[in-house]
C-alpha cells in the first residue's frame, strides 16, 4: 500500500500539469523563445504599413513583420491599469519616433479576451497610434502564459525560422517612466 | 496502529494534493484584473453556465426595487422613470475574477451611456462593506453599485436571476424611460459579456 501512494500521486500530478499547462501566471524570462502564433491583420492601411504587411494579408506572424525588434503589450480594455497607462504607452511610441527608432522597435498590442469592438473602443478612447489586435478567446493570451495585464515583452528574431523570436525584456505591470523603460529596451535589444 | 494507518493517509494525502493542484490552477484568467486586487481575488472553479429561469421578457414592465447603494443612498428603479434609461448589470459575486474585470471596462464608456441617456445600476448579492472594499480595489466606478444582500437576492429573484447557490446570473437588462424591458441578456456565468452585447442593448433604447 505504501508503494501505491507515489504511484497514485505521480499520474495525478502529471494530469494536473497537463490540465493546467496554459493556466500559469508566469511571464517569459529573458532568453526564452516565443511559441509560434498568428494574428488577424489589422484593417487600417496605416497599421498594415507600420507592420510591413501586404494589403492582402488576413493573418500574420511576428516573422512577417518588418522589424528588428517588437515590443508586444498584452492589455485589456477592462483593465484599469491598462486604461491609466495608455497615455504613457503612447508617449513611449512617440519617444521612439522622436529618437529615430521607429523602424528599429515597433509596438504591437494584443487585447487579451477583447473582441474587435472592445479593441476599437480602447484604441479610439486613448488615441493609440500603433496597431492593436483582438484576442477574444484568449488564444494569444494563453501563448503568453496567461499573464496579468499589462504585460510587455520585447522580442527579436532569433536568426533561425525554427527558433522564432527570442525574448530580450519581460516586464509585468505598468512601467515607472517612459524614459527609463526606453533605456531598458535599448539596453536589452541586441 | 500508526503504522497500519500511515499508508492510507499517504494515499489520501496524495489524492488531495493532486485534486488541490487541479482546483487551484483552474479558474478564470487574470487579464484585466486590477493589480491591487489580484492577490485578493478568489479563483472559483468553472460553474454551471446558467442556473435559474428568467421571470421577465422583452416588453414586460421591469419589476421595481429599492436597494441600498454602496455610496450611501437608497436607489429605486422607479427613480429613473421618465428621466433615464437603465442598464441593470447583475454580476454573481464580489472578489471573483470575471466580475472584477467587467465593471472597470464600463468606466471608459460613460460618454457612450450618456449619449444613450442611460445609467448603469450594478447589482450583486454581496453586502455593503464587502462591496465597498471591492470597489476601492477596482479603483472606483462612475455608476452606482447596489446591494441585493437582504432580503437575500430578492431583486434578482424577481427577475429570475437568482442561482441555486445564492449568487446571481451574469445578466444585462435594458429598461427604457417608461420602465419597460427592451433587451435582456443572460451570459454564461464564467464569461464576460462582450461589448457588442452592451451596444446592442443600448441601441434598442434609442431605436
Amino acid at each position: 500500500m505504501r508503494r501505491l501512494a507515489p504511484l497514485l500521486f505521480t499520474p495525478l500530478f502529471t494530469l494536473a500539469l497537463i490540465l493546467t499547462g496554459h493556466a500559469q501566471n508566469e511571464p517569459f524570462s529573458v532568453g526564452d523563445h516565443l511559441p509560434a502564433f498568428s494574428m488577424t491583420a489589422p484593417e487600417s492601411s496605416t497599421h498594415r504599413s507600420y507592420l510591413g504587411l501586404s494589403a492582402e494579408a488576413s493573418q500574420f506572424t511576428l516573422a512577417d513583420m518588418d522589424a528588428p525588434a517588437v515590443l508586444i503589450q498584452i492589455f485589456s480594455m477592462y483593465c484599469p491599469i491598462c486604461q491609466r497607462e495608455a497615455p504613457e504607452v503612447n508617449a513611449l511610441y512617440a519617444a521612439l519616433q522622436r529618437e529615430g527608432l521607429a523602424d528599429m522597435i515597433k509596438i504591437l498590442g494584443l487585447g487579451a479576451g477583447n473582441s474587435d469592438l472592445e479593441v476599437q473602443v480602447f484604441q479610439e478612447r486613448y488615441d493609440i497610434p500603433f496597431p492593436l489586435v483582438s484576442d477574444p478567446d484568449y488564444v494569444l493570451h494563453k501563448t503568453f502564459g496567461g499573464v496579468g495585464t499589462p504585460y510587455f515583452v520585447l522580442v527579436q528574431p532569433s536568426g533561425s525560422a525554427e527558433n522564432g523570436h527570442v525574448v530580450r525584456l519581460s516586464h509585468l505591470g505598468a512601467f515607472d517612466s517612459v524614459e527609463d523603460f526606453l533605456k531598458e529596451m535599448l539596453t536589452a535589444k541586441h | 496502529m500508526r503504522l497500519a494507518h500511515a499508508p492510507r493517509l499517504t494515499i489520501r494525502t496524495a489524492l488531495l494534493l493532486g485534486l488541490l493542484w487541479v482546483l487551484l490552477s483552474a479558474g478564470s484568467t487574470l487579464a484585466g484584473t486590477p493589480d491591487g486586487a489580484k492577490g485578493a481575488i478568489f479563483q472559483n472553479p468553472k460553474l454551471k453556465p446558467i442556473d435559474s429561469e428568467l421571470q421577465v421578457r422583452i416588453g414586460d414592465p421591469a419589476p421595481d426595487f429599492s436597494l441600498p447603494a454602496v455610496h450611501g443612498e437608497t436607489i429605486a428603479l422607479s427613480d429613473y422613470h421618465g428621466r433615464k434609461n437603465v442598464m441593470l448589470s447583475f454580476v454573481p459575486a464580489a472578489w471573483t475574477p470575471v466580475c472584477s474585470d467587467q465593471w472597470p471596462g464600463y468606466n471608459i464608456l460613460q460618454d457612450i451611456f450618456d449619449r444613450h441617456e442611460t445609467i448603469i445600476l450594478g447589482i450583486t448579492v454581496d453586502n455593503i462593506p464587502t462591496l465597498h472594499s471591492w470597489l476601492q480595489a477596482m479603483g472606483g466606478l462612475w455608476f452606482p453599485v447596489l446591494s441585493d444582500f437582504w432580503p437575500h437576492g430578492k431583486t434578482a429573484d424577481a427577475y429570475g436571476l437568482l442561482r441555486g447557490d445564492g449568487t446571481t446570473e451574469r445578466a444585462l437588462i435594458f429598461i427604457d424611460k417608461q420602465g419597460l424591458i427592451r433587451f435582456l441578456h443572460v451570459e454564461d456565468i464564467n464569461i464576460r459579456p462582450p461589448l457588442e452585447i452592451v451596444m446592442q442593448g443600448l441601441q434598442t433604447l434609442t431605436d
